[in-house]
């Protein structure tokens, strides 16, 4: 047994290539800037029960929602996914995410059949219909409207594409030429990724990656009991709030959770969490299971491998038709750029009196994602422009939080300056950090960020922003930040818009975004 | 008799190699880098060389230099007190960067601070349309102001960097022209020399870098030129570049010097190029291991593989340099058995201080040379030079107690794991190298130098199904030929983008027409006869929307060529064409390079004895160990066949084979054939 220790960190290393490959591929052949040049996708490699193995990770908030997308799959289907087959969904009550989140998945079968394995990307696909570009709407009550629900259909069969389901996904496009594209990256990353993983397991052998990856497994496991032992039996409550808005009145949804440490594992008790709501800031529960892996591994290990093993020392409780585990047909759009961020400070919270020593401030807490699309009057042709901006870290124990960059569960790149001008009708005016928006403290918080850009074309924004009103709290007596806020301008005078609102604007408009920052640490 | 000098400065020694041209002999020597005054170790070198070959300095007729001046420069921030000229609105593009955090999880980690503070960034008033066109004309009322700031700052160096300037440099031409009247001591570096590209994060980086680097480069470049001066050398130093050529003193504490600080590895590539074309292979993985990290480097059909986006420090940088990959294992990699229970190996590393427990310099963990020495790939007994004798006992108590005892099995399986957990990492990287351009490495030729890399070669190898080893003469002296058979260098791009059916052969050709003019402005400059240079313009084609571009050669043929030529490569990578797609170009890029003066190889220096075998030693091979021969390389004779397992020393590596074949070129390679 303890020899297998070494073929599994060997083993460990070929998946990771696996893993790596698949990114390497889909980077290349996507056709989006969200794919190619903001990443926001992730893969993953499974063993033949469906166990996630090993993960490329770019986007935190894809870990857990990687994890059991297999399994869950071919329970929707009521049987194994057949031989050379390759499967796309984007139901969010299999992905954990919003629609515009679409999985591929492949298996990796030996020569004789026998299942191998499985290979599988989830990535952000531009825009799959909806009441608005981008598909990513408000005002929405029913998931119907946020665009193309698609079950788990076959996307490749015999490395021949099942033209039918591509035509699906481009009819309900508006930007059918780059659904395509990117949907056949997709399929393309996880034919490199099968041929390799069966290749990674002729090398091994057949028995001895299977005991590999059981002992991978079982020390990832291994390896957050101990971290969770040492703190065995501690406690924390907290619940923070995530901003809403109903039949004209500002709303505040609560998250509240409760951590507990008992015999190695992991507890977190959602109960007191908001109920559904008639509005996109719902959340399938996986995507809450994602949140309390990321705090997991933030806070106590940024370094464990992410494979299934760290499931199994985490419970999760979850109240039913709640924001943190809406039923079908809820709207889901801004569940990961929104309440995923509010989900994460709400453990944060409560993990900073599990250690109450070492406590972190809230971060900037919103993707703050903007959404433009229209017609291009230069070229005729349609238009979308989704970008996530960043924030304020929140202070941390002896360190400043970091000004600037994309917190918890983000981690996109910007669109240049020059790249934004030359691809959309759009002019940047400005772009910079905004002094003072940081939490006062002995260790201050981040400061957010502000973009001004002139739009040229008559268009639709859509924006998911919170903490607008409820602003990023600090720790140990530090302040919170600024928060955050969104400011059109046009003739016919300035004004801000809700912090969750899709707006029709004409040519000529500037848009103001500016993100909150962190909250401080310790008083001054 | 000619006689050229090529001196390469690494981190911890310095190595130089003095080449009689016509015999092929050569005198090499080896000394100590003088750290933070680099010239000492340089000029003593030279002199020392000079003397081994009796020859007087106004003899020599080259004089090639690497210098990791720049690169330390960077590492410790010693570069100029810089400023950067910015378009109003904009001042914050180095702190936000790509607004990424440098960790997804660990939340004290952190981006590097950026070369100009804050404080030191002017706001300008202007601004440029993507395409070129002045959409506010420049405010020079705002340059001016920032040049009263900046000198009252007591700023050395200035970086000018507008938006979209790469498609029009009015702009910055004329911010630089108002800042030379103004303040004429201050050094400029403008965006569109420097980078005509978009994207203007990386390019405010790296004019922001090559701002930081002028002074320090030139004091050092000047002060190595006036000394070899005075000591009667007469020809002008050339250095090398990142890209693998080089350039006089003048253009690298220039307009090019941030073309210097990843230089480091070029040298190295450019002989490893060449004796490997000498052995017959032009498809060839190079790995370079030593003590702290190691490095895969490919070439292609006897080209090295090329990038122009990389990052050093955390900074990102677009120039040319040899794509290589680097990963922290090396023989210093600590071994340790994870909360889990799992046995990992690094990132963490021993360096040079305390180093590897079996040095008996204070290490007392782990390291991947303790594995190699339990297992009697590195003779127990051995000197290594400083006074270092390995030590079998101390590498065995580490192992013992921080992998073996934990994890309940012997300390000769430990070690054995320690080396299986390395090499897997190691080959992660060379299948990155190859697979992820669509390249098998099996269809390469593995080259293996530096201090551990033919230790680990033949075990890498066979996981890779990889044929052939060559373990090219010492590490050291490759380095030194690299920089004598590096040609001149210089590379011009062109913002021509758009589809190809909306462009025609006349539209290119004139983008190249205005390219070579700049490529013979420079040549004039660098006294580089444009007769002897070689043009190769190459198109970045892509389908339409598209992130990644394939480089495309421009051939006579035209367009239609050029089109169905990156269909071809597209399927070739990727797996698929799709001819029906439109297709962009987003680049033009013109190579323009002109030969060494030399071509030729140095011949062996082999003492050809009748008993190469200096000792016989336990080798662990296949679970057990096993006596086998110890050769010493410098006796090995040209044509000399020996079938393993055995050991092969020389002063500065160690070869292990197993059950492979050793013949010994006429170049001096040592070629291992892997059992198929």
């Amino acid at each position: 047994m303890k020899n297998d220790t070494i073929l599994a960190e060997v083993v460990r290393h070929g998946l990771q290539a696996v893993a790596e490959e698949m990114g390497a591929a889909l980077i290349r052949t996507a056709h989006s800037i969200n794919i190619r040049d903001r990443r926001d996708f992730s893969c993953g490699v499974f063993d033949a029960k469906g166990q996630l193995i090993a993960q490329a990770e770019h986007i935190p908030v894809h870990l857990g929602l990687i994890a059991g997308v297999v399994s869950r799959t071919i329970e929707n289907l009521g049987e194994d996914i057949a031989a050379a087959t390759m499967v796309v969904t984007n139901d969010p009550w299999l992905t954990g995410s919003h629609l515009p989140d679409v999985v591929v998945i492949a298996p990796v079968d030996a020569e004789d059949g026998r299942r191998l394995g499985y290979v599988a990307n989830m990535a952000h696909q531009v825009d799959l219909g909806g009441f608005a570009p981008g598909s990513l709407a408000l005002g929405t009550v029913d998931i119907t409207q946020e665009g193309l629900r698609v079950p788990p259909m076959v996307l490749m069969r015999n490395g021949t594409v099942e033209h039918s389901t591509l035509a699906l996904f481009k009819l309900a496009s508006r930007t059918p030429d780059m659904v395509a594209g990117d949907l056949l990256a997709q399929a393309a990353a996880n034919t490199t990724g099968a041929r390799r993983l069966a290749a990674l397991i002729e090398r091994t052998g057949e028995e001895r990656f299977h005991t590999a990856v059981t002992t991978l497994l079982a020390t990832t496991e291994k390896r957050l009991e101990n971290a969770f032992r040492a703190l065995e039996g501690r406690k924390g409550q907290f619940s923070d709030t995530l901003e809403w808005h109903e039949a004209g009145t500002d709303v505040d949804l609560t998250v509240a959770v409760n951590l507990t440490i008992a015999d190695g594992t992991l507890h977190a008790d959602f109960t007191g969490t908001s109920g559904q709501v008639a509005g996109p800031v719902n959340a399938p529960v996986f995507l809450t299971a994602s949140c309390v892996l990321y705090v997991v591994k933030a806070m106590l290990d940024p370094d464990i491998p992410s494979n299934a093993g760290l499931f199994r020392r985490i419970v999760l409780k979850t109240p039913e038709r709640s924001i943190v585990d809406a039923a079908a047909p809820s709207p889901v759009a801004l569940c990961t750029s929104i309440t995923s961020q509010r989900i994460t400070d709400a453990l944060i919270g409560a993990f900073n009196q599990i250690r109450p020593d070492t406590p972190m401030a809230a971060s900037t807490g919103s993707m703050n994602a903007l959404i433009l699309g229209g017609t291009d009057p230069a070229t005729g042709r349609s238009y979308s422009y989704v970008e996530t901006y960043a924030g304020g870290q929140g202070g941390l124990p002896g360190k400043a939080g970091a000004s600037g960059v994309h917190c918890h569960m983000t981690n996109t790149a910007n669109s240049p300056v020059e790249l934004i001008e030359r691809a959309y009708p759009l002019t940047v005016l400005d772009y910079g950090l905004i002094d003072g928006s940081g939490g006062a403290g002995e260790f201050c918080g981040g400061l957010g960020l502000r973009r001004t850009i002139l739009v040229n074309a008559d268009s639709v924004l859509t924006v998911h922003l919170d903490r607008t009103r409820h602003r990023p709290w600090g720790v140990m007596g530090g302040s919170p930040a600024a928060g955050s806020r969104i400011t059109i301008a046009a003739e016919a005078g300035e004004r801000h818009l809700p912090g969750k609102s899709t707006t029709r604007i004409k040519a000529g408009t500037t848009v103001k975004m500016e993100t909150a920052g962190g909250g401080g640490w310790g008083s001054v | 008799m000619v006689y050229r000098i090529g001196c390469d400065v690494g981190g911890t020694f310095t190595d130089l190699c003095l080449f009689e041209e016509e015999t092929g002999k050569t005198f090499f020597v080896k000394t100590p880098t003088t750290t933070g005054h680099q010239a000492t170790a340089v000029v003593h070198a030279a002199r020392t060389a000079l003397g081994m070959a009796g020859i007087a300095a106004d003899e020599l007729s080259g004089f090639a230099h690497g210098t990791t001046v720049a690169t330390n420069a960077i590492l410790e921030r010693r570069g100029a007190r810089t400023a950067l000229l910015i378009t109003r609105g904009f001042r914050d593009v180095l702190a936000i960067g790509r607004q990424t955090r440098a960790h997804l999880y660990d939340q004290y980690a952190r981006k590097p601070e950026p070369l100009v503070p804050r404080e030191f960034v002017y706001e300008i008033g202007e601004r440029l349309a993507p395409d070129g066109t002045v959409a506010q004309a420049l405010d020079e009322e705002t340059v001016r102001g920032a040049i009263s700031a900046m000198l009252t700052a007591g700023i050395e160096t200035v970086a000018i960097s507008f938006l979209h300037s790469y498609a029009n440099p009015a702009h910055e031409q004329r911010a630089a022209e108002i800042v030379r009247a103004m303040a004429p001591d201050l050094k400029i570096s403008i965006s569109s020399d420097v980078l005509a590209e978009p994207g203007e994060f990386e390019r405010t980086s790296t004019t922001v870098m090559n701002a930081y680097l002028m002074p320090p480069l030139k004091d050092y470049l000047e002060r190595i030129a006036n000394t070899l001066v005075s000591d009667g050398v007469t020809v002008e130093p050339a250095i090398m570049q990142s890209g693998g050529g080089v350039m006089p003193i003048e253009t690298a504490s220039g307009v090019k010097a941030v073309h210097t600080c990843l230089s480091g590895p070029a040298a190295g590539m450019i002989g490893a190029r060449r004796f490997a074309e000498a052995a017959g292979y032009k498809n060839v993985v190079t790995i370079d291991m030593g003590g702290t990290s190691f490095d895969v480097g490919l070439i292609e059909n006897g080209q090295i593989l090329t990038r122009y986006e990389s990052e050093i420090e955390g900074f990102p940088l677009r120039v040319p340099m040899f794509d290589i990959i680097t990963l922290g294992a090396g023989g210093g990699s600590i071994a340790h058995v994870d909360a889990g229970g799992l046995l990992k190996v690094g990132p963490e590393s021993a360096g040079a201080r305390p180093g590897p427990a079996a040095y008996g310099k204070g290490g007392e963990r782990p390291t991947v040379t303790d594995a190699n020495v339990i297992l009697g790939r590195l003779r127990p007994g051995r000197e290594i030079g400083g006074g270092i004798v390995i030590d079998r006992q101390r590498a065995a108590r580490a192992v013992e107690t921080h992998v073996a005892g934990p994890l309940g099995i012997s300390v000769e399986e430990a070690a054995v794991g320690i080396l299986q957990v390395v090499n897997a990492a190691m080959v992660r990287g060379m299948r990155r190298i190859t697979v992820e351009r669509g390249l098998e490495p099996r269809d390469f030729a593995v080259m293996a130098f530096g201090g551990a890399g033919p230790l680990h070669a033949v075990d890498l190898c066979a996981e890779l199904d990889v044929e052939t080893v060559i373990v090219p003469p010492s590490p050291g002296l490759l380095c030194g030929i690299g920089l004598l058979l590096a040609p001149w260098k210089h590379d011009e791009t062109s913002m021509i983008s758009g589809l190809t059916d909306g462009m025609s052969n006349s539209d290119i050709r004139t983008a190249i027409e205005i390219l070579v003019s700049k490529i013979i402005d420079q040549a004039n400059n660098d006294r580089i006869d444009f007769k002897s240079v070689t043009l190769a313009p190459v198109l970045e084609m892509r389908y339409r929307g598209q992130g990644h571009q394939l480089p495309i050669h421009w051939t006579p043929d035209g367009l239609d060529a050029a089109v169905e030529a990156f269909h071809q490569a597209h399927q070739r990578s990727f797996g698929y064409a799709r001819r029906g797609e439109s297709i962009e170009i987003s680049m033009l890029r013109l190579s323009a390079s002109a030969p060494p003066p030399s071509d030729r190889l140095p011949v062996p220096t082999i003492t050809a004895s009748d008993d190469p075998v200096i000792a016989r030693s336990p080798l662990w091979v296949e679970g057990a160990m096993v006596e086998v021969p110890v050769y010493d390389r410098a006796k090995l004779a040209i044509g000399t066949e020996l079938q393993g397992p055995l050991i092969v020393e020389q002063h500065d590596t160690t070869l292990i084979v197993s059950a492979q074949t050793l013949v010994v070129d006429s170049h001096g390679n040592l070629i291992i054939r892997m059992q198929k």
